[in-house]
């Protein structure tokens, strides 16, 4: 998903506190999908309420929230609204191994190959629209505001942190780049301990921030630039050009300039509308935005989706919100606790 | 090479424990007039600085200084173990990095420590003056903590020349506890320079207040400045708690 820039962008790692008091535009699908693929058991199998219908989402959702409130952070969700037309072969790709995967899981599960299943189990992850729109509630309910994206959820939080509505997006992939974030946070949602795949090993992810002037700067090119050498790895809406990696393509950017130079010049055969896809990254759909408003979170509300809904623990959900309104409280009373190096 | 001994488990048992309400880890500096430590809470709103004289102990032997930096909760867990008239022996293992404690009863009982590697730098003596001197019964403290608490988090805590008042407000109303400065009061000595007024955080006093072990307690303050408790401990020893007060959000 996304494009992989990672091996040509520097970021810098942060905590949580670092990030107090600011607000920040959260891929919803993307973290969603994090969620219903991480939150599962050994065997792949997600977390399900009594009915059978899974709630690997909620719990996500419901515990990493009261984690980002309690750290005096103030996210917005952004749903994604409809995909460019350009997007449907992978989303159509997409769908195919999610259903190739939940066959894999099955049959790996009913032979007991455990560690099979579980990989399978979370490549099957498949967002429902019942899903969404529970999410959408248990955040409402929590007080977060929700957006939903004329298009591409990323390009709108990219357009909020230009407008200086959040001070930065948070997602997994390197797209908010592209649409011109000025300043995008990774690992927002998945920092803490992480087991290291195929292996017991645990290891600790940090968020990290990842300022994209100071990355153009850095590399020495632009941010349409930016933008060809990912169309060249291969974004949403185009297969990579073959034997292209972040490396290759920032030295062809560099050297040739453009897409249409490399193709002219260099010779090499670009068979995608790459002036379209650039189009999109360039100039994305936007939408005219409000002021932000974080509300109190409604308790009885979230015991409502979570406990009597879905068959969540009442007494941890309790104790789960009772932290919440006590750090809340201390984050937005009149008074604050100093520390005694103010006074000496 | 460090050996101490102390008669009285119940003695050590206070010690742990006062420790325990703010911290997570005990760094001890053991040199030859005693015990000391000095430390931050990890939130660093609050101070706690003991000194326990090696006339404390029964016996004492120490030559030079050392670092002994320890887990509170092994600290508890092995004080929990010991049983009332055990006596008890201290000694380092330097080579092993063992702080031994042996419990001498009905049975011989040792436990080895492992040391911790201490920070990097030591605490600080603050130099603080203070507007608000009051010395009272460390019962009446308490109870005023606990009154105050039954309705608020924070607790503000105000002297004139007459008297010192402990108040708190919250959601479910106020309460409020007057100490008059007189003959019968619990409050023995107020020495006030200037009025003042100040808040805490009750989790804080309600925690250190667990740790008072004494008969009286003196506590100092000024306006939106720290406060200092301090009060005996182990029979010649003393310890200190300086919480940083609540102030106005900007």
């Amino acid at each position: 998903m996304g494009t992989k820039l990672g091996d040509i962008i520097r970021a810098e790692t942060i905590t949580l506190n670092d990030l107090s008091g600011r607000e920040l535009a959260v891929d919803a699908f993307n973290t969603l999908y994090q969620f219903l693929s991480g939150i599962r058991q050994p065997d792949g199998t997600p977390l399900m309420d009594r009915r059978g219908r899974v709630t690997s989402h909620l719990s996500g959702l419901f515990y990493r929230n009261v984690n980002l409130l309690e750290s005096g952070i103030r996210p917005v969700y952004v749903f994604d609204g409809k995909a460019p037309q350009l997007k449907a072969d992978e989303v159509k790709r997409r769908r195919e191994i999610r259903k190739a995967a939940y066959k894999t899981w099955e049959k790996a599960k009913a032979e007991g190959r455990v560690e099979d299943a579980r990989k399978a189990g979370q490549a099957s992850s498949w967002l429902t629209s019942d899903m969404i729109e529970e999410s959408k509630k248990l955040l409402t309910a929590l007080g977060i505001p929700v957006i939903q994206a004329p298009s591409e959820g990323e390009a709108l939080a990219a357009q909020m942190a230009r407008e200086g509505l959040v001070w930065a997006s948070a997602s997994q992939d390197n797209d908010s780049l592209l649409y011109n974030c000025p300043r995008m946070i990774r690992n927002l949602s998945i920092s803490g301990r992480r087991k290291i795949a195929r292996s017991k090993a645990y290891k600790t992810v940090h968020p990290e921030v990842i300022d994209l002037d100071f990355n153009l700067k850095l590399l020495d090119i632009t941010r349409e630039q930016l933008v060809d050498i990912a169309i060249l790895i291969g974004t949403d809406y185009n297969e990579k050009v073959p034997r292209v990696g972040p490396k290759t393509a920032l030295k062809l950017v560099k050297q040739y300039g453009s897409l249409e130079k490399i193709e002219s010049e260099k010779g090499l055969e670009l068979r995608f509308p790459y002036e379209e896809i650039r189009e999109l990254f360039l100039n994305p759909p936007t939408l005219k935005m409000e002021i932000l408003e974080w509300l109190d979170p409604e308790p009885d509300a979230i015991k409502r989706i979570l406990c009597k809904e879905h068959d969540f623990s009442k007494d941890r959900i309790q104790s789960t919100l009772n932290r919440l309104s006590k750090a809340l409280e201390e984050l937005h009373g009149s008074t604050k606790q100093s520390t005694l190096s103010d006074f000496f | 090479m460090f050996h101490a001994t102390l008669d009285s488990s119940k003695t050590w048992k206070q010690i742990i424990d006062a420790l325990a309400t703010l911290l997570t880890e005990a760094h001890f500096i053991v040199s030859e007039t005693g015990f000391s430590l000095r430390q931050l809470d990890s939130s660093k709103a609050a101070m706690v600085d003991m000194t326990l004289p090696a006339g404390v102990f029964q016996e004492y032997k120490c030559d030079g200084e050392y670092d002994i930096c320890l887990g509170i909760d092994e600290l508890a867990k092995v004080s929990k173990r010991m049983a009332a008239d055990d006596k008890l022996e201290f000694n380092l293992d330097e080579a092993e990095k063992r702080f031994e404690i042996k419990m001498l009863g009905q049975a011989d009982r040792q436990f080895k420590l492992q040391l911790l590697t201490p920070p990097d730098d030591r605490t600080k003596k603050p130099s603080l003056a203070f507007d608000v001197k009051a010395e009272m019964f460390a019962d009446a403290f308490k109870q005023a903590v606990k009154d105050v608490g039954v309705v608020s988090s924070h607790i503000r805590i105000t002297a004139d020349g007459k008297s010192l008042t402990f108040t708190g407000e919250g959601d479910a109303g106020e309460a409020q506890v007057s100490l008059k400065s007189n003959e019968e009061s619990s409050l023995f000595e107020l020495n006030v320079k200037n009025k003042s007024n100040s808040m805490y955080a009750l989790n804080y006093l309600a925690e250190i207040s667990k740790a008072i072990t004494s008969d009286s307690i003196v506590i100092q303050f000024s306006t939106n400045k720290p406060m200092h408790m301090e009060f005996a401990i182990a029979e010649g020893g003393r310890i200190s708690f300086i919480l940083a007060p609540r102030v106005e959000r900007r």
